[in-house]
């Protein structure tokens, strides 16, 4: 048998132990590869920081716990510690139930946390929690945020206790939409519900890899200001804003190594296949 | 201490979990089912207990409190999900999916033809889309012109390749026959793109549980050789059952 067939035929359990070999490497001990940073992220930084002063920022943490634990919790930590380092309103809120809780680990994040301190709860920012009914409450909250989130911020205090929503009364008040999503509801959501009943509005979405591509469409039509590429362009924003630590450092040569082996595995294969391929016989069935 | 232990037992279950999830890839075996039934009815309670508390706080509490009775209807409209488990009245169960698909629909397709349709169209047409693209301060940008191109080969390509109401054998059939086959590349790079962004995604998911699991070396080497024991004896268990049968 040559070694294209043995290739060929090797045990997938094989690959998976490579990989698990491989990745492990920088996670034990940082390689410190190069990364180079997208166009992408620098409009996505750069239209963070060129909010005005005093504007209100809606930051949508539409996520499951899967992608937040992959993908969007270091965009989510990131793109919470660049806005809390402007002087503008931020609003959290999310349309998943799963993504409400994770607003509080996004607090915890210790950048995010040194900065909440030079910041005052209900004046500053504010978390609305979880804002049931999907697309659905997304329309009611556009039109009446105060009827839509009637139960007040996540621990249940009422909007009217709070300073920061006293001129936030529709989607029309709204500068910026921040939006770190899963899935649906997520971007092409908040386009239909928010977008189209205040065209000013200014986009900017951090999404899993997987769904990149479909994200695209709306940063080549203008509708986002940029969008952040899954993990790697959180890594890509980490280092915009020198919030890197070791830790971050570990996860980004993971990620280069994970990817490297997958392209190494996607040319043995394919180098194997065109290898081992028999040659076209004319003249059909014997 | 209580913290600390507490602390302790959640990267205990946390490993455990997780290796019992990835050792699908080794072979099926009962921790990977333990897991996986563990995880469909954890998502179910969370659920079932956040909508619970939202109709509490949204529908229930306004009519008790005499506040609100409209919000009847909908409940009334709900309950009717129930007729689904009913042979005879299955068809109150279709009131509530209409209301559902009907209020979706309707809501959805509004904000589409403008933010999605509408929007997405334009800018495929110039003047929004420009063909010479030159920056104030930077001058001409070849990359984001070359783009701008290829984004109007490609989207007449692949409109040309679903377009199926001119005869082939005319010379505007062959033309679009033509079109047709950059928008099959077109579509083959884009599938292509959505694979290999669908890895990545994959990838990080991995990456994130294998930091997590190097938390702490005794749990994660420990729960290994256990589940590996376990499946590679299951395996054998059920080769034999096989080979009695």
């Amino acid at each position: 048998m040559s070694l294209w067939k043995r290739l060929e035929a090797v045990d997938v359990r094989m690959i998976y132990l490579v990989l698990w070999i491989l990745v492990g490497i920088p996670l034990l001990s940082p390689l410190y590869l190069p990364l180079s940073i997208s166009p992408d992220t620098v409009k996505y930084h750069d239209a963070v920081e060129a909010l005005p002063a005093g504007a209100v920022v809606a930051f949508g943490m539409d996520v499951s716990p899967a992608g937040y634990g992959g993908e969007l919790g270091p965009q989510a930590r990131a793109t919470a510690t660049h806005v809390l380092r402007k002087p503008v309103k931020v609003i959290f809120l999310s349309f998943w139930e799963t993504g409400a809780p994770l607003i509080e680990s996004v607090w915890k994040d210790p950048f995010v946390a040194a900065l909440m301190k030079t910041k005052e709860y209900g004046k500053d920012y504010v978390n609305l929690g979880w804002i049931p009914g999907t697309e659905t409450g997304m329309a009611s909250f556009a039109t009446d945020i105060w009827k839509t989130a009637e139960k007040g911020d996540y621990k249940g205090t009422k909007l009217a206790d709070l300073p920061i929503m006293a001129n936030v009364k529709t989607v029309n008040d709204f500068y910026m939409l921040i939006c770190i999503e899963t899935g649906t509801p997520g971007g092409p959501e908040y386009l239909r519900q928010w977008q189209a009943r205040n065209p000013k509005l200014k986009m900017i979405v951090g999404s899993l890899g997987v769904s990149v591509p479909a994200n695209m469409a709306y940063v080549a039509s203008g509708q986002y200001i940029s969008l952040l590429r899954g993990g790697r362009g959180a890594t890509e924003y980490q280092r915009l804003l020198n919030i890197v630590t070791p830790a971050d450092v570990q996860g980004a040569d993971a990620m280069t190594m994970s990817h490297v082996v997958v392209l190494a595995f996607l040319a043995i294969g394919n180098i194997a296949y065109f290898a081992t391929k028999k040659p076209k016989t004319s003249g059909g069935k014997a | 201490m209580a913290a600390d232990l507490a602390t302790m037992l959640g990267i205990y279950v946390y490993a455990l979990y997780a290796l019992a999830a990835y050792s699908f890839t080794y072979r099926d075996n009962s921790f990977f089912k333990f897991a996986e039934h563990t995880y469909v009815a954890t998502s179910i309670a969370y659920n079932a207990a956040v909508a619970y508390g939202t109709i509490r706080f949204t529908a229930v509490e306004p009519i008790l409190t005499g506040k609100d009775f409209t919000f009847l209807i909908p409940l009334l409209v709900g309950a009717l999900f129930i007729f689904f488990f009913s042979k005879k009245y299955f068809w109150l169960y279709r009131f509530p999916i209409a209301v559902i698909a009907g209020t979706g629909f309707g809501l959805a397709m509004s904000g589409t033809i403008s933010a999605q349709f509408m929007a997405q169209i334009l800018a495929t047409i110039p003047p929004q889309l420009k063909l010479y693209v030159v920056h104030p301060t930077l001058g001409f940008q070849g990359m984001d012109t070359l783009n701008n191109w290829l984004i109007i080969i490609m989207t007449i390509g692949t409109l040309a390749y679903f377009f199926f109401s001119i005869p082939p054998e005319t010379a505007l059939g062959k033309t679009a026959r033509t079109l047709g086959i950059v928008g099959r590349w077109t579509m083959m790079i884009a599938f292509g793109s959505a694979f290999g962004n669908t890895v990545m995604t994959r990838m990080n998911l991995f990456i994130g549980v294998y930091k997590n699991l190097l938390r702490d070396w005794t749990s994660f080497i420990g729960f290994t050789v256990l589940i590996l024991v376990v499946a590679t004896l299951e395996g054998q268990r059920a080769k034999k059952a096989e080979q009695k049968a």
